[in-house]
């Protein structure tokens, strides 16, 4: 049974339909990749997920729970994590602070929840800035501090808002060395990623959407070849390759 | 380089010890009845601002309407003991489990709002408190005389049971010890769970939420403490004046001036209430003892003066700078350097 399962999940704003009866459904230990042009809908049925907004139709069950109508904070004690495309750090707090917040949510003692943060930032070579103000970081370091402090929450899905953006190409590279190891240590990942060299290298399976629908969905190769996928989004240039 | 920290942390112990030393024992050299008043309300407003700091600085709104309850305090025990002989110490915890009550009942729907909008509804309910209190002469069984205000009953003598005291010795010390106490439960919160939820919903809402914080009921419970708290702060500011009327304890001016007194100190730092108590409260003392008859509320125009200059020189408040300094010195006679000690 698949981990997360999407079914017919639409959200309206208004007259708008932004997400419009999309399904999917995400294995435990994938890589799924979400992607579609400017305006797809692909952050708002992120925000569905992760219980920003209440979708206005359909459900959505991770490991067998309905979570439709769940609280952000609930569905994060449940084990999903997220990040978000324009980074929210805690500006004028340290690294370590703003890891200690979401190291906090497995345990209410703080020299472990600093202990389980100092592992963390390790893992992300944070370590040596934990007493950095955010707002001092770079513009890496700030993204790497998003993944970081949703990986503090210990979550076994972690659902990854573009964090790539922005990146130069190397910094772009370490970062999906850092999402591999994520997987490897057995977390599903659901990412929203514009960089289609990213994208394409590191997901098991993709879903594109446009207009707020699902125009389909397959492995990387699968979407590349897609007619529709090249037409609606890839460009003429994927096309001729 | 390892005596010098010893050195250092020696040095920074000392200097605390003697400071607090230098606090506990002020009513023992300094006679004058004036001064040691000037003091007791230093603290009080150095009380009353930490405890709004619990919202105000932690929770990241900004409360325009913490006046009523001060007064909420105030009335109950006051009317508590007119009553009911009730002795202000009880009436105390009766004043603020009704401002926390009201407090979180305010709370729930208006710490969903953001910014200005926090602060205008925190007035307007200030506001709506002092206007229903100056209209109300009878309150259930209870004469609240409206805008008269209310006298506390003298008992003769010092009865430390009426919370009446003819020297204003035993004011200072109560007034010191608990503006500690509230120091301590401000610094104790901030080292906590509560606290680091609390400054993550109020920096980043939807970052804190995404982390497991349900922002909006650590704001609420921040809210009732804060207001329990203040409502003591309320009785105590009763039994020192043994006067009251709701002008006076329920106007926007006080609300205002324990906001004024957290920004310029330094909102959400422990020690920020009470710098900006030492730094305010001599100018609205002196302004009011020679300036009153011709200025009145001039006090009000420098703050809003010094204010301005803080916000644009120093926007987190002077407990920065202050701290820095502090620092800077013990390096001095110490021979530490930064570097060392981070």
């Amino acid at each position: 049974m698949a981990l997360l399962e999407i079914n017919n999940v639409s959200k309206h704003f208004g007259g708008l339909k932004a997400v419009d009866q999309v399904s999917m459904s995400i294995e435990k230990g994938q890589i799924y990749g979400l992607i579609g042009p400017n305006g797809a809908g692909k952050s708002t049925l992120f925000n569905c997920v992760a219980g920003t907004y209440g979708p206005t139709l359909g459900t959505m069950i991770y490991s067998g729970k309905d979570i439709t109508r769940w609280k952000p904070w609930d569905i994060c004690k449940l084990g999903i994590a997220r990040t978000f495309q324009v980074v929210k750090p805690f500006q004028t707090k340290t690294v370590l602070y703003n890891t200690m917040v979401g190291a906090f949510i497995r345990t209410p003692n703080r020299s472990e929840a600093e202990d389980r943060s100092m592992d963390v930032l390790k893992s992300f070579h944070l370590a040596d800035k934990a007493h950095t103000l955010a707002k001092n970081l770079t513009i890496a370091d700030r993204k790497r501090l998003e993944v970081a402090r949703a990986m503090a929450t210990e979550p076994e899905m972690l659902l990854l808002d573009e964090c790539m953006a922005g990146l130069r190409p190397n910094e772009v590279d370490q970062t999906l060395d850092e999402i591999r190891q994520i997987r490897d240590r057995g977390i599903t990942i659901f990412m929203i990623e514009h960089i289609m060299r990213a994208i394409m290298s590191v997901s098991d399976r993709i879903t594109v959407i446009q207009f707020g629908r699902k125009i389909m969905d397959g492995t990387p190769q699968e979407v590349a070849k897609d007619e529709r996928v090249i037409k609606a989004y890839l460009g003429e240039s994927y096309a001729a390759a | 380089m390892n005596t010098g920290i010893q050195k250092r942390k020696k040095i920074d112990t000392t200097l605390k010890v003697l400071l607090a030393l230098f606090v506990f024992t002020v009513p023992l050299w300094v006679t004058s009845p004036t001064t040691l008043q000037i003091l007791i309300f230093l603290f009080l407003y150095a009380y009353l601002t930490t405890t709004w700091n619990l919202v105000g600085g932690f929770a990241g709104v900004l409360p325009l309407g913490h006046s009523a309850y001060v007064g909420i305090g105030a009335y109950a025990s006051t009317v508590l003991f007119i009553s009911y002989g009730v002795s202000p110490w009880i009436g105390m915890w009766v004043g603020g489990l009704i401002a926390a009550i009201v407090g979180i009942i305010i709370g729930i729907p208006t710490l969903k709002l953001r910014g200005a909008y926090f602060a205008l509804s925190t007035m307007a309910f200030g506001e709506g408190v002092r206007v229903l209190v100056e209209n109300t002469m009878q309150l259930g069984p209870f004469n609240i005389n409206g805008p008269r205000g209310i006298c506390v009953p003298l008992i003769p003598g010092n009865n430390i049971a009426a919370f009446q005291f003819l020297s204003k010795v035993p004011y200072y010390y109560i007034i010191l010890i608990m503006l500690c106490v509230v120091l301590f439960i401000t610094w104790y919160i901030s080292r906590i769970r509560p606290g680091y939820y609390l400054a993550a919903g109020g920096e980043e809402p939807e970052a804190a939420q995404s982390l497991g914080v349900n922002v909006a009921k650590y704001k609420v419970w921040a809210m009732g403490l804060s207001c329990f708290l203040t409502a003591l702060g309320g009785t105590f500011l009763a039994q020192l004046a043994l006067y009251f009327y709701p002008k006076q304890i329920l106007g926007l001016d006080f609300s205002f001036e324990l906001a004024f007194i957290a920004l310029i100190g330094g909102r959400g730092t422990i020690a920020g209430p009470v710098v900006g108590a030492l730094i305010l409260r001599p100018v609205s003392e002196l302004t009011r003892i020679y300036l009153s008859a011709v200025l009145p509320g001039l006090h009000l125009v420098i703050f809003g003066l010094v204010l301005i200059l803080v916000m644009l020189y120093q926007p987190k408040g002077l407990v920065g700078p202050l701290e820095k300094l502090y620092n800077w010195f013990l390096d001095k006679v110490s021979g530490t350097e930064k570097e060392v000690r981070t």
